[in-house]
């Protein structure tokens, strides 16, 4: 892969690590944790909203 | 040369790019819904070859190679997280690491930087037996307190796996690979991307995080769909 790309992005939050700091969406984060951005936040725009995948089935880990 | 998980039988091979770091917990658990995924994908009849690639993303860049503590003293020393906060953070990732069959032991875990671990990986790819390496170290890191930040034992880690210790005590020693390393690293900020697992199949699609096994299988199919359609 070469050059920057635009990716449709797929399924819902999930677990991610930012800066060092691994979290769970939906847990109780508490006032001091730093909050991990959304997938569509972390992947550049999608560039064809009508080829969007059905999201995953809501995810239960926390 | 990229890892090929397992050999299909139509078309080109079915490219999948992971941005994730040894050190990071939801990237092994993400390896392994992903490769779960796969399993859900073939049960439902793809049976595309699938071509693995894993680059390099170094989630704590400040983290010093010896670093001395826990991986709750640095989360909370580091990042400024309450010490409580972290305790049940890394319960609920262990417990999730358990749901995929993964015993992570955070007392044992020994934090360190990565940077060499991602060039061992490199050598691992032109070698061809990167997965393999990337399981070693995901292991030794998070289920066997092992130390991946220096080149005795990450060079003892690869050897393990399948490379030539030698080799890579050289290629450590001359950092062969080191500006691949901040290639991947450069492409992933030109992508976007600041959190992993991230893994972009085909170079179209983009999954975040460490998704159910079915969110992968799902991408899978639809890519593999789109080449038939084609």
């Amino acid at each position: 892969m070469t050059g920057p790309g635009t990716f449709v992005m797929v399924g819902e939050d999930a677990p991610t690590c930012v800066d060092g700091v691994c979290t769970v969406p939906g847990a109780d984060a508490g006032p001091s944790l730093p909050a991990a951005p959304a997938p569509a936040q972390t992947g550049p725009v999608q560039a064809d909203p009508a080829s969007v995948l059905p999201a995953a089935p809501h995810l239960h880990d926390a | 040369m990229p890892a090929r998980v397992r050999t299909g039988m139509t078309t080109d091979p079915l490219k999948v790019d992971v941005w994730s770091d040894i050190a990071c917990p939801w990237c092994y658990i993400g390896k392994r819904r992903f490769e779960a995924g796969v399993d859900e994908y073939r049960a439902s009849g793809g049976d595309r070859e699938i071509e693995v690639e894993y680059h390099s993303f170094e989630l704590a860049p400040d983290t010093p190679v010896d670093f001395e503590g826990s991986e709750v003293e640095f989360l909370a020393g580091h990042k400024g997280i309450d010490e409580a906060r972290v305790h049940q953070m890394l319960e609920q990732v262990t417990a999730i690491a358990s749901s995929v069959g993964l015993s992570y032991d955070f007392e044992a875990l020994r934090h360190t930087k990565t940077l060499k671990a991602h060039q061992v990986l490199h050598l691992a790819k032109a070698e061809g037996i990167q997965l393999d390496v990337v399981e070693r170290l995901f292991k030794a890191y998070f289920e066997e307190g092992r130390h991946v930040g220096h080149d005795a034992d990450l060079a003892d880690l690869a050897a393990e796996a399948g490379l030539d210790r030698e080799k890579v005590l050289q290629v450590l020693a001359d950092s062969t690979y080191a500006d691949e390393v901040q290639a991947d690293i450069a492409q992933a900020q030109a992508y976007g991307i600041n959190g992993v697992p991230f893994f972009v199949i085909e170079g179209r699609y983009g999954v975040s995080g460490a998704q159910e096994p079915q969110a992968f299988a799902q991408v899978l199919a639809t890519v593999s769909a789109e080449a038939v359609a084609r």
